[in-house]
């Protein structure tokens, strides 16, 4: 199948075959992202679209339907990941930002365009844009909390196709704007912006790593932040995408081998460039160094003498331990462990030192130490209510409730603090489901556990939920929203629990064996604003 | 129900909400259609990732199934978990520890190498071992300092032979092996890392730099562009406080000095009136070693020095901090650190303009302040570079002999004085003899050309020369001596200055004249001993004397305030003070013949005086000695007695002691007898009494009491309303001297000759004293 005579470069889309996970072939399309060619074979990295990074792949040539092959466009190669923000709840700068992102691509895609182009001059607005841009996109524009209303306007479409030709979407950019939403004059935060500049910042950026869209000037509101490039220094996962870059699109990591397990990194993970060229990354269980040989391995094995994470233990019950590590104090261990876990979140920045986190570690014992099995790193002093920025089950670990209970665990943390809590944000797609279930079962156990006080009705306040749980509001009522729970009914919201979600829950109960138990937790939250800096 | 006939009301977390099931609400069908009011909430995820096809499949099988079925999850890349080798790489049983593991901050005890040998560095291992041994711990721990030595540049093997203590041929095998690898390896170090940043910023973008240290940004609020600067200004505002707070601690810390200094000198004074020193003589001997020490006790006091006192502590670390200086703030209000500085390298010049005679090590001999106890308040603010530290002793031990050794008062520790019988060090032993000469001075007059016996010196009130006459066992021998036979040269010539002569009430020991008279003149020649003539304005008088004199001149209008050692240089006391030495030994060896030959004889009063009374060993002791150096042969009916009535008055250059305190100045001459009388029959009724030397230079420690002293010495009194009264007195004082204190001190520093430098000191002490 393979075509010397096609030159299939970076940016070109085509069905890529590919084994689902019953085993059966599929035709996905892919996009291109590299090239590598390796003496004898070409290899090709494919994205396969729609789906996440974590299956990108090298493939070979003969993977390829070239009959099929979309050469990429002039401009705007990957719209999508350029443009594109996230539904979760953002700053006002944000959005302005997102917006000015999206205006760009407008502008770029047709930059004759580019004066008339309305500017967004409230954030209802820059919402709107963003929403008629995603219009493409099948899933509804989920606005910034603060927005939540005037958001709720806009209809979610959830069964548009996202793949849409070039035209198809700019056509809907251009006519499928509700024009009522789109004041006539132009924004007073955008004096700068005109069309020259912005098509020039577009052609300087013409690579796939389109990192700085914006335009001079035009951030007045944010000017604090400086180099925009820069990620912004709360938190750990990025908040924009100007290191969405070729590079770290790139999976770089063959294989690691941790303990007793390999496992596979789902996404890039800025290990010494070095040992990027492995087959093998080797791995201390207990310290988390990397080395690039076995035999090195078993080197710093005679030297290394860990045989759990280097921190406090605040939890045990049976197996299960929890450590604490804090990111300043141990900088080497909290390093490792955000390298590796890098491996497997793909919104996670390193940019930043781990000063201002604590690592919680969860192990599982057995007699050749504490063996790391997932963890969860939390901000010292969070200014968004977070109790969780990064987490993670270790591949190995997936699927057997590990997550829940790093959740839960969060949650027993908040507890003791006695202050709710949030994951910070994105979610991954495993996240939002790990989280969602969590949030689930723990609430639904709390509506199925109240008993009518004197006949009457039992009943519960949302403030209630959230304070039993540590679980933030906005949390619960996603979960009650989800769960189909919250219903109108003569005049006032009630809660109604149908027979399908009860039985639900209680299998899911009788499979939850790991539980948290706060007996076993020995912690004492410190004031982390009285010790200066983290 | 129409669907849209009413609008809901927003979801209220605060209200409560019922709990139904569904069974109970058979109508409930009807409402479903409004659940929409109920806004959405975000999922929290990246949008073009909420429309990947695995979660929307798993949601979508979660909502329409609700757990029933498994198989709906999101695929992720396999993982294995079928380490064969995985036993034997990790080897060992850990044992769970029954307590929860708590680990130590400071984790390693020794420092391993970062350095993992690999496959290769086993090859050459093996072959290194076949010549000679080289443990594979060993081998990384070479690699991982050459590794960690060599930043851009390799190390040469110069440097790694300084770098490893190793065998010169492995030395070099594993430094040509490490220089291989190193070139060969596509990575920075053979130590795997992670790229750091760059300072110039041209990293920014590199993913694979990570862990980059967050730039010290003021967090405040994004939105208030003026929050910055009233960040700033609350930084500054600290800063100052900071500083503020430093300078009250030193502050205290001058107090608490100058109480502590207060105390002391009450305890002197109490002390000495218990032993019944009351000339200040044990007192001089205990100080006179002391008296470098002197200078810097006072000097915590100074009058003139609230301020520049903190001026001086700051200078003394001009390498610390430096903002930490009272004026620079003022002087600065940019808060420029760096233009601080320049304007410290002014202050101390005008401060030396103030006060020249001072001397200059006393500048450095501040109190210890520890640069972290400055800096404790000190705001540490990011944007401040480190201040080259240097120990913060540094300073003293530069110009400090003793150095660590130094004696330092400890708080709260009452000091005696040594007691007598200790005291049988030669120096001790200098008689009332000896200070007779050391004190006084063969004078003579050029008026009535003649020589008046032996005199001590001091400056009166207008610069009038007052000769104190003393009267020893030689006086009618010198009466007759020609005061030219000593000068020639000089001609007869009248002071200028008009001469008092206090006539001393004298009870001294006469020796017979004709064995001492040759004696006391050849040592007068050989310039053992002083000799005083006021020298004549008009002439150039050559001779030892003339230097004296010159000095006086020099130190200008003002006249000389301290004539106590006469004009003596300091050649010729350290002569005499090596004749004294000399003469005591003798003094010792003929008492340890006369010991020896009649113990039982009264013949030599010290044997006797000390068996009377141990404490007084040292002064029967040294009168004997006196008496023997004067005239070799000790008369045995009578003891040499000098008694002073002058012996109390101060005379370490106090013109302003003569200014504030006239009447005390004249009531000191009058009641000074009586003082000594008092000593005499309070004391220890001994038939030896005290010998009260004139105007000795040490005495001038004790006359920071002094007119308070006399005062009340004039009646018989107890200690404690002595002590009472030099409070009374030095707090009265402090308003009045204060003013004046300041061109006091100036004055002073200009009278000040650097071999007299103890004199000063204690002078100084005198000063600081009126202060508190």
């Amino acid at each position: 199948m393979a075509d010397p005579s096609v030159d299939v470069v970076e940016g070109c889309r085509l069905p890529v075959l590919r084994k689902n996970q019953d085993n059966e072939d599929e035709w996905p399309l892919a996009e291109i992202l590299s090239v590598k060619d390796n003496p004898g074979r070409k290899l090709y990295y494919v994205h396969y679209i729609d789906f996440n990074k974590r299956l990108d792949e090298w493939v070979t040539p003969d993977r390829l339907d070239l009959k099929k092959l979309q050469f990429p466009k002039k401009e705007a190669k990957t719209p999508t990941k350029n443009g594109l923000s996230g539904s979760r709840p953002s700053s006002p700068e944000r959005d302005v930002r997102k917006s000015l992102d999206l205006n760009n691509v407008q502008c770029a895609s047709a930059p004759s365009r580019g004066k008339t182009l309305p500017t967004p001059k409230r954030k209802a607005e820059s919402v709107s844009l963003a929403t008629q841009v995603t219009a493409a996109t099948p899933v509804p524009s989920l606005p910034s909390s603060a927005e939540a209303s005037q958001a709720s306007v806009f209809p979610a479409i959830r069964d548009t196709p996202f793949i849409k030709s070039r035209d198809e979407h700019e056509q809907l950019t251009t006519n499928g704007t509700p024009r009522r939403l789109i004041p006539s004059q132009p924004g007073r935060k955008r004096k700068n912006c005109g069309t020259d500049e912005m098509v020039k910042v577009f052609q300087n950026n013409n690579s796939r790593c389109s990192t700085i869209y914006l335009l001079p000037g035009e951030d007045s509101q944010d000017s604090s932040d400086g180099i925009p490039t820069a990620p912004r220094m709360t938190g750990s996962l990025v908040s924009d995408r100007s290191h969405d870059d070729i590079v770290t699109r790139m999976k770089n990591i063959d294989c690691i081998e941790l303990g007793r397990h390999r496992l596979k990194p789902w996404y890039f993970s800025p290990y010494p460039q070095e040992l990027t060229t492995l087959p093998i990354l080797y791995l201390c269980e207990f310290c988390l160094k990397y080395v690039k040989s076995l035999k090195c391995l078993q080197r710093h094995l005679t030297k290394c003498n860990l045989r759990h994470p280097p921190g406090n233990e605040i939890y045990r019950k049976g197996t299960i331990s929890f450590f604490e590590i804090d990111g300043r104090k141990n900088k080497a261990y909290s390093q490792n462990l955000c390298l590796l876990a890098k491996c497997f979140l793909d919104h996670k920045t390193l940019y930043y030192d781990t000063d201002p986190f604590l690592f919680y570690v969860m192990t599982e014992y057995d007699p050749k130490g504490f063996h790391i099995v997932g963890y969860f790193s939390k901000e010292k002093e969070s200014t968004e209510d977070y109790n969780v920025a990064c987490i993670l089950t270790l591949p190995p670990y997936q699927r057997r409730g590990y997550g829940k209970l790093l959740i839960e665990f969060s949650y027993e943390l908040s507890k003791v603090e006695g202050r709710t809590g949030t994951p910070e944000k994105p979610l991954s797609d495993l996240g939002l489901l790990s989280y969602r279930s969590y949030w689930s079962q723990t609430i639904l156990e709390i509506l199925m556990d109240l008993k009518s006080e004197n006949g009457e009705r039992p009943q519960i306040t949302i403030n209630e939920i959230s304070e039993i749980t540590s679980v933030k509001k906005e949390d619960v009522i996603s979960t009650l929203q989800y769960l189909n729970l919250i219903n109108y009914y003569k005049g006032q919201y009630i809660l109604t629990l149908s027979e399908e979600i009860v039985d639900g829950h209680e299998r899911a109960m009788q499979k939850r064996h790991l539980r948290i138990d706060p007996k076993c937790l020995h912690f004492t939250p410190k004031d982390w604003s009285k010790r200066g800096k983290w | 129900m129409s669907k849209l006939s009413f609008r809901a009301r927003a979801l209220d977390a605060a209200k409560p909400l019922p709990i139904y099931r569904n069974k109970d609400l058979p109508d409930l069908t009807d409402c479903v259609s409004i659940n929409r009011a109920v806004p959405q909430m975000p999922t929290g995820m990246e949008k073009e990732e909420e429309t990947e096809h695995h979660l929307q499949r798993a949601i979508s099988a979660q909502q329409v199934f609700r757990d029933k079925k498994e198989s709906l999850f999101i695929p992720v890349p396999e993982a294995e978990s079928n380490i064969t080798y995985y036993d034997r790489l990790y080897k060992g049983d850990f044992r769970i520890p029954k307590q929860l593991i708590h680990i130590q901050p400071l984790g390693l005890d020794y420092e391993l190498p970062d350095y993992d040998m690999d496959s290769e560095d086993e090859t050459l291992l093996n072959r290194l071992n076949r010549k000679m041994e080289l443990k594979p711990m060993q081998f990384e721990i070479m690699m991982d300092r050459l590794e960690k030595a060599s930043t851009n540049q390799l190390v040469t093997l110069q440097e790694a032979k300084l770098l490893l203590n190793e065998d010169d041929y492995l030395l070099k095998s594993v430094y040509d092996y490490w220089v291989r690898k190193r070139k060969n390896c596509r990575g920075p170090s053979l130590i795997p890392q992670i790229k750091q940043e760059k300072r110039d910023g041209s990293t920014n973008n590199d993913a694979y730099v990570a862990f980059r240290r967050r730039t010290e940004k003021m967090q405040t609020r994004k939105n208030r562009k003026n929050d910055e600067a009233s960040y700033e200004k609350m930084l500054k505002l600290r800063r100052e406080f900071s500083r503020t707070m430093s300078i009250l601690e030193m502050i205290k810390k001058r107090e608490k000095s100058k109480r502590e200094l207060l105390h002391l000198t009450l305890e002197v004074v109490e002390k000495r009136y218990q032993i019944g020193d009351y000339s200040g003589e044990i007192l001089n001997e205990v100080t006179a070693p002391l008296a470098e020490k002197t200078i810097y006790a006072a000097t915590i006091t100074l009058p003139n020095g609230s301020r520049h006192k903190t001026e001086n502590k700051i200078k003394s670390h001009k390498s610390g901090p430096k903002h930490l200086h009272p004026f620079a703030v003022k002087a600065d209000p940019h808060f420029d650190f760096v233009r601080s500085i320049k304007k410290y390298n002014k202050r101390p010049k005008l401060e030396m303009m103030c006060q020249p005679g001072r001397p200059e090590r006393r500048l450095e001999r501040q109190p210890i302040i520890n640069k972290a106890d400055i800096k404790q308040y000190d705001f540490h603010s990011s944007g401040e570079e480190d201040y080259p530290l240097s120990p913060a002793s540094e300073p003293d031990e530069e110009n400090d002999p003793d150095g660590i050794f130094a004696f330092r008062r400890k708080a709260g520790c009452s000091y005696h004085a040594p007691l007598a019988e200790q005291s049988c060090s030669p120096h001790w032993q200098q008689t009332d003899q000896e200070q007779l000469w050391q004190r006084n001075c063969l004078t003579a007059l050029s008026v009535p050309r003649r020589c008046i016996t032996v005199t001590s010196r001091r400056m009166g009130r207008g610069g009038r020369v007052v000769l104190d006459r003393t009267s020893s066992d030689t006086d009618r021998a010198l009466r007759h001596l020609d005061p030219d036979m000593f000068y020639p040269s000089s001609d007869s010539s009248l002071p200028d200055l008009p001469i008092r002569t206090n006539t001393d009430s004298q009870t001294f020991s006469r020796t017979s004249p004709q064995c001492s008279l040759a004696q006391l003149l050849s040592d007068i020649q050989a310039s053992r001993w002083k000799f005083f003539r006021p020298r004549p304005v008009q002439e150039n008088s050559k001779g030892e004397e003339k230097k004296v004199t010159q000095q006086v001149e020099k130190s200008g209008a003002v006249p000389l305030s301290n004539s106590v050692s006469g004009g003596i240089t300091e050649e010729q006391f350290n002569s005499h003070q090596q004749q004294l030495v000399q003469m005591h030994k003798q003094l010792k060896q003929r008492e340890l013949q006369q010991n020896l030959t009649a113990p039982e004889a009264n013949s030599y009063p010290p044997k006797t005086v000390s068996s009377e009374c141990m404490s007084k060993t040292l002064d029967s002791a040294s009168a004997h000695f006196a008496a023997s150096a004067v005239v070799n042969t000790s008369n045995n009916e009578n003891r040499p007695q000098i008694v002073s009535v002058n012996g109390i008055l101060p005379n370490a250059g106090n013109f302003r002691q003569a200014k504030l305190n006239r009447s005390a100045q004249s009531g000191g001459n009058s009641d000074s007898g009586p003082l000594v009388r008092t000593s005499s029959t309070s004391g220890s009724q001994l038939s030896v009494p005290q010998s009260l030397p004139h105007g000795h230079s040490h005495l001038s420690t004790v006359s920071a009491v002094s007119p308070a002293h006399t005062h009340h010495s004039a009646r018989p009194c107890a200690p404690s309303a002595l002590k009472l009264a030099s409070v009374a007195s030095s707090l009265d004082r402090v308003s009045k001297v204060n003013p004046t204190s300041a061109i006091d001190s100036i004055a002073r520093g200009e009278n000040r000759e650097p071999e007299r430098l103890a004199l000063n000191g204690l002078s100084e002490t005198t000063v600081a004293m009126e202060v508190t």
